[in-house]
């Protein structure tokens, strides 16, 4: 399948040249023969004949050594205007000539030959070279389809398609193509043929030769990959040279598809572990959580029924109270995982009502009171703050889980303070904490799911913030965790804005 | 034998039956149980009883049905039973007739304190002139608010919130009913005027504004009225 841009038999043409080009020469170089000499016109030839050999074949050159020392001998050896010689010398020059002539002319277009091949090895060697760099460079099997796509429709002139065989070896019907081209029903048949016999088929094979397209299966290690198909766009066969580059090509596109195959599965395999790795560590997190307050509540009750050796009642103002207590840890562990399921499915539908802002404040120190006893708490909330439009409920749920995390991760009787001041186009409502404070590089972690700060104690479920962010951000607002200064941590809530209440 | 006013509990868990039943029997109140919505309703009927706890979790009807044949067919008072995070419902129910609400898990002294002001509201008692509580008193009469004695100056707006708040002791009122009553029914979504007046009227009464004693949120619904 070289490339040939001449339209007619390219043999015909070249005769004609050959054969034009030496009379036209040999006519030009009539009239100063008589001022050279006729034997340097035969030198003239020559030349001509051999600067032929540069670009003609063969059999033209030799046709334009002959042509030449007939033109030669007709034009301007004595007696002119026939073939015949007069002078012994004469003869002997033509005879000559004629072979220097086939001679030069022949290694001429041997040097030419060679320099064709090697200027076409070049190519192929070009053409493998930029494929394989393509091929190094793509990132997923897509990418390797692109490359092959491009090279081989360049390269060979041809369309190409790759239909890529299941993981577990097996080729779906209709199996999954990528390509350049659609093959048809009768083309599947030869392709599946090539993948479950390892074998090529189509044109110019043993089986199925009487399509278009070529069939070449993509082996892997252990079962096939895959099939190649090539279909030519014009209908030319693929030379001998051609051919074993094609092979090549194959061989290269194969090994990058393999290799695409095992980074995808190598990649799904570690996704997964680390999935089973998360789910574990939330699956035992949970479980602690839920099971260490059902501990007390059952201990507790044990207690309550037992009867002690010495016959003394057991103590049950504490003993229900730690019933009490534990059970009410436990609700609010549900109540987080509940909050957590909502905001993972995206089920949060804002039902939004004009709030008021210290209304919520209050709420939220109320729903988390037992957390909070213990710490004196402040509440600065100025007078003139406007009313936010939001879901009541789960602004409070936010605010409170902010307290809860300040309560829980700050000593006993530390201070806790409740700061809100509106802007020019939000409202900020800060919880103010004097405790040991929070890693720098910790600072944005502690919004994730199930965070633990290396080093605190564990307990609760790693949920409040993430929730309290969730929340907020379903409200279009932020919330930011800093240090202060002073010492403590200052977690930030900013609310926008956006109408104000008309009362 | 208990002699005190007959409570019928709609609600499927048994284990809520059984609580409500150690709750409400020592106190003297005679309890009737049903186990799903239509027993409920017609229990309603059969027993006459002067309240009824419906749990909003049903497995046959919506609570809200419930609530709406029970309505059909008597003014009996409705206490609802309900989730958190279902401030939805709770307000639907208290909109179609349903006198307040507890969220499960409920305090058991916030159950009967509920189950009282809803009896007593039953009760009207409408010859109380001046109502007192702690430093604040209210002379229904004169249109006279005093706090610790001092005359608080209050709009005619924020007068009529107040005695209607005094009107309702203990019982929640959602902002809908407030709004209808205060400031008529084309003002019902109007949400921002009930926080707003609120607000003012927490100022103007309260010991500290941003810990109400008297006016207390109920988060979500609307506002409780809470006595000493």
């Amino acid at each position: 399948m070289t490339r040939n841009p001449l339209r007619f038999p390219s043999a015909i043409i070249e005769y004609g040249i050959a054969v034009t080009v030496v009379i036209g020469v040999a006519l030009l170089c009539y009239p100063i023969s008589s001022t050279v000499g006729y034997r340097s016109v035969s030198l003239i030839l020559l030349l001509v004949t051999a600067l032929l050999a540069l670009k003609l074949s063969r059999g033209p050159v030799l046709a334009a050594s002959i042509v030449a020392a007939l033109a030669w001998n007709y034009l301007f050896i004595p007696p002119l205007f026939t073939f015949t010689m007069g002078h012994l010398d004469d003869a002997v020059m033509f005879a000559a000539f004629i072979l220097v002539a086939a001679v030069t002319g022949n290694l001429t277009a041997r040097i030419r030959e060679r320099e064709l091949l090697v200027i076409e090895r070049e190519k192929r060697t070009a053409a493998l070279f930029a494929l394989t760099k393509d091929l190094s460079s793509a990132r997923s099997q897509d990418d390797v389809v692109h490359a092959a796509i491009n090279h081989v429709g360049s390269v060979f002139g041809a369309d190409v398609c790759v239909l890529v065989g299941e993981p577990d070896g097996d080729m779906k019907a209709p199996p999954r193509v990528t390509g350049s081209w659609e093959p048809q029903d009768h083309e599947l048949e030869a392709a599946a043929w090539s993948y479950w016999n390892e074998r090529s088929s189509g044109r110019n094979c043993a089986d199925f030769p009487d399509i278009l397209a070529t069939f070449n299966p993509i082996s892997g290690p252990r079962y096939p990959l895959g099939v190649i198909g090539i279909r030519p766009r014009a209908d030319a066969v693929l030379a001998v040279e051609q051919r074993s580059l094609m092979d090549n090509f194959i061989a290269q596109i194969a090994s990058a598809i393999e290799r695409e195959m095992l980074n995808e599965l190598t990649k799904r395999a570690s996704v997964l572990a680390e999935t089973e790795r998360l789910y574990n560590t939330v699956l035992n997190s949970i479980s602690h959580e839920l099971r260490t307050p059902i501990a007390a509540i059952l201990g507790a009750a044990e207690n309550l029924d037992a009867v002690h050796e010495d016959g003394k009642s057991p103590p049950t103002k504490m003993l229900t109270e730690e019933i009490h207590t534990a059970a009410q840890r436990l609700n609010r562990v549900i109540s987080n995982l509940l909050d957590m399921s909502r905001l993972e499915s995206g089920t949060i539908r804002l039902r939004t009502d004009w709030c008021d802002v210290r209304d919520l404040v209050q709420a939220s120190v109320r729903a988390s009171s037992q957390e909070l006893h213990g710490h004196p708490l402040s509440i600065d909330c100025r007078e003139d703050i406007p009313l936010i439009r939001g879901a009541f409920g789960l602004l409070e749920q936010a605010v409170a889980n902010l307290l809860v995390n300040a309560a829980v991760h700050t000593p006993p009787h530390t201070p806790i303070a409740v700061v809100v001041h509106a802007g020019a186009d939000n409202v900020t409502i800060s919880v103010i904490d004097e405790g040991p404070g929070i890693a720098a590089n910790a600072l944005n972690h502690i919004f994730e799911k199930f965070y633990r700060v290396a080093g605190t104690p564990s307990g609760g479920t790693g949920l409040g913030l993430p929730i309290a962010r969730g929340f907020i951000e379903a409200h279009h607002g932020t919330v930011t965790a800093s240090n202060r200064d002073s010492g403590g941590t200052e977690m930030t809530i900013v609310l926008p804005v956006r109408e104000k209440a008309s009362a | 034998m208990n002699t005190g006013p007959i409570i019928l509990i709609i609600d499927d868990e048994a284990p809520i039956r059984r609580l409500l039943e150690m709750t409400l029997e020592p106190p003297g109140y005679r309890v009737r149980s049903a186990v799903n919505g239509r027993e409920g309703v017609s229990m309603s009927g059969t027993e006459r009883p002067e309240l009824i706890i419906l749990d909003l979790g049903l497995p046959d009807m919506d609570g809200l049905e419930v609530l709406r044949e029970i309505r059909k067919q008597s003014k009996t008072p409705v206490i609802i039973l309900s989730v958190r995070n279902a401030e939805a419902d709770i307000v639907d129910c208290l909109n179609e007739g349903a006198d307040d609400y507890l969220v499960k898990p409920f305090r058991t002294k916030e159950l009967l304190a509920r189950i009282q002001t809803a009896l007593r509201h039953k009760r009207p008692d409408q010859t109380t002139k001046v109502f007192t509580s702690g430093d604040l008193s209210v002379d229904l009469a004169g249109r006279v608010v005093r706090k610790n004695g001092t005359v608080v100056k209050l709009t005619a707006t924020e007068y009529s919130l107040l005695a209607l708040f005094v009107h309702n002791p203990g019982r929640v009122l959602t902002h809908r009913h407030i709004l209808e009553t205060i400031w008529g029914p084309t003002f019902v979504e109007e949400t921002q005027y009930t926080r707003v007046y609120i607000g003012q009227l927490r100022k103007k009464i309260e010991d500290d504004p941003t810990n109400p004693k008297w006016i207390v949120t109920a988060s979500g619904v609307g506002y409780r009225f809470q006595m000493e």
